[in-house]
């Protein structure tokens, strides 16, 4: 029976991974980075039941290479890819060299790139300091440590903006999907670690779907401000160390200068990097927003045999990356076993 | 009244509706900071719900400075909406007494403001070239075909 080749080590492909060994099918796993664990080895805590990220990865990374059935190469890149379905040949770029694989099944679980807010010039990321992102906010809180870029001390107020680089013609019109939640839980974490800290999230919509309400409800029991505008613009003085965050808020119509010692931009997600080539190398559709095209949710592609999983087709959060994975690792099985 | 129809020619109603009223439009408006009865984001609002009150002094408040035009993440071209609607009030005669005052001066001599005796004198004293009382017969051509006689 051949093998699966699975592009990305994030926790989608390793969830795909771990589920095809357990089915005592021959699985390879590249990764282009040094590391697996994608955008979540970034992580401490997620939402929404507080699940340690590290873990996460762990727990699937050992179960999965205690398996011999699974190679795992990192720094590793797909070169070409020929035949078909059930006979796939495959070429990699590895650090040692080139290799060549034969695979019956692909796995695409690339995932996505966090989006870059640098082209915002009206909030200033990249000019002020404390103007941070919520992926290194979410670092600070991992390390336990949430201080002030610029003077390293401990904030008294943290501001969080949504919506950054999605919904916005000017850069990505889709919704990424799970910036609320996180938003909402790491101001929960906030409050409960710094709880004289005061935290306001500016919000246009909250969308925080199903069970996520739960989160947002405890978010609001600790005290986190809501207020509903999209900030027209930040302005710092005193050496830019003192932010102001000027917005309307839309549901009284009043202007407001909200001082905060720092701002964070919850950003959206982008295709990953790389996408445009490796949808031409593999010749599937894209859709208008970049992301891989799903013919048939949630995993077929038009190409037989090649099957999309977790955030290569769309933001996504973390357990629709888990049930991806899986699904994405079924459907590779049933080919393969027919 | 409801100004839609009349959007159509002016602006195309495309995007009309992306409108979510985020308000990036007001926040960064320098004129709402100062008065804040001026409001894009409710004007806009007013309009999609055809209910624009071009009666309201305030709508002849924007300095067309395009911040909310450049700022917009839904493109809907806050500052076009409102030059709609101020077209709109001139046509139909519901402008500021001085903004009608403005227009007329403009079609009589060129300018926003009427040559005075004391202009002339000024000019004299710094040696300038005198003013002409009357507008040229291109410029009249111009505000013919550009529909500045009869609006905006």
């Amino acid at each position: 029976m051949s093998s699966v080749l699975i592009l990305g080590g994030g926790i989608t492909g390793i969830q795909a991974a771990l589920n095809l060994t357990q089915l005592g099918i021959e699985t390879f796993l590249i990764e282009r980075e040094p590391e697996l664990g994608g955008n979540l080895k970034m992580l401490g805590s997620t939402f929404p039941e507080g699940k340690w990220a590290p873990d996460l990865i762990e727990k699937r990374v050992k179960e999965t290479t205690s398996s011999k059935k699974a190679t795992i190469l990192v720094r590793t890149e797909l070169l070409s890819l020929a035949g078909e379905c059930t006979q796939f040949k495959a070429s990699l770029k590895t650090p040692e060299g080139t290799r060549e694989i034969e695979s019956g099944a692909i796995i695409l679980a690339t995932g996505f790139t966090p989006f870059n807010p640098t082209s915002m010039k009206h909030y200033g990321f990249g000019k002020y300091k404390d103007v941070i992102t919520a992926l290194e906010l979410a670092g600070m809180i991992k390390n336990g440590k949430l201080v002030r870029n610029s003077d390293g001390k401990e904030p008294t107020s943290v501001t969080f903006i949504q919506c950054i680089g999605s919904r916005d013609l000017n850069t990505h019109t889709y919704c990424s999907s799970f910036c609320c939640m996180y938003a909402v839980h790491l101001a929960t974490l906030i409050k409960e670690n710094y709880p004289h800290c005061m935290v306001n999230i500016l919000y246009m919509d909250i969308r925080t779907p199903f069970c996520s309400e739960l989160i947002y409800e405890e978010a609001r029991k600790r005290g986190v401000r809501f207020f509903r505008s999209k900030p027209a613009k930040i302005r710092a003085s005193g050496g830019n160390e003192h932010l102001t965050v000027q917005f309307e808020d839309t549901l009284d119509g009043t202007l407001r200068f909200l001082n905060t010692e720092i701002v964070v931009l919850s950003i959206g997600a982008t295709p990953s990097e790389g996408t445009d080539s490796l949808a031409s190398l593999l010749q599937i559709d894209l859709e208008e927003s970049g992301f891989f095209k799903c013919e048939q949710a949630p995993v077929f592609t038009k190409a037989k045999g090649i099957f999309l999983a977790g955030a290569v087709s769309g933001p996504k959060d973390i357990a629709s990356c888990l049930a991806e994975g899986s699904a994405a690792a079924a459907q590779a099985a049933i080919l393969l076993k027919v | 009244m409801d100004l839609r129809p009349e959007l159509k020619d002016y602006y195309g109603t495309e995007n009309l509706y992306d409108c979510y009223q985020c308000g990036t439009c007001t926040g960064g408006c320098p004129v709402h900071r100062y008065l804040p009865e001026y409001n894009v984001r409710t004007i806009i609002k007013d309009i999609l719900d055809g209910e624009i009150d071009l009666s309201n002094r305030a709508l002849w408040y924007c300095t067309t400075c395009y911040v909310c035009y450049e700022r917009c993440p839904q493109k809907v071209k806050p500052l076009y909406l409102v030059q709609a609607a101020t077209n709109t009030a001139f046509k139909k005669g519901l402008a500021p007494e001085s903004i009608s005052e403005m227009n007329r001066i403009l079609l009589k001599c060129g300018r926003n403001s009427e040559i005075t005796s004391i202009a002339k004198k000024l000019r004299k004293t710094f040696e300038l070239p005198e003013l002409k009382e009357d507008v040229s017969e291109d410029y009249k051509k111009i505000a013919e075909l550009t529909g500045f006689s009869n609006g905006l």
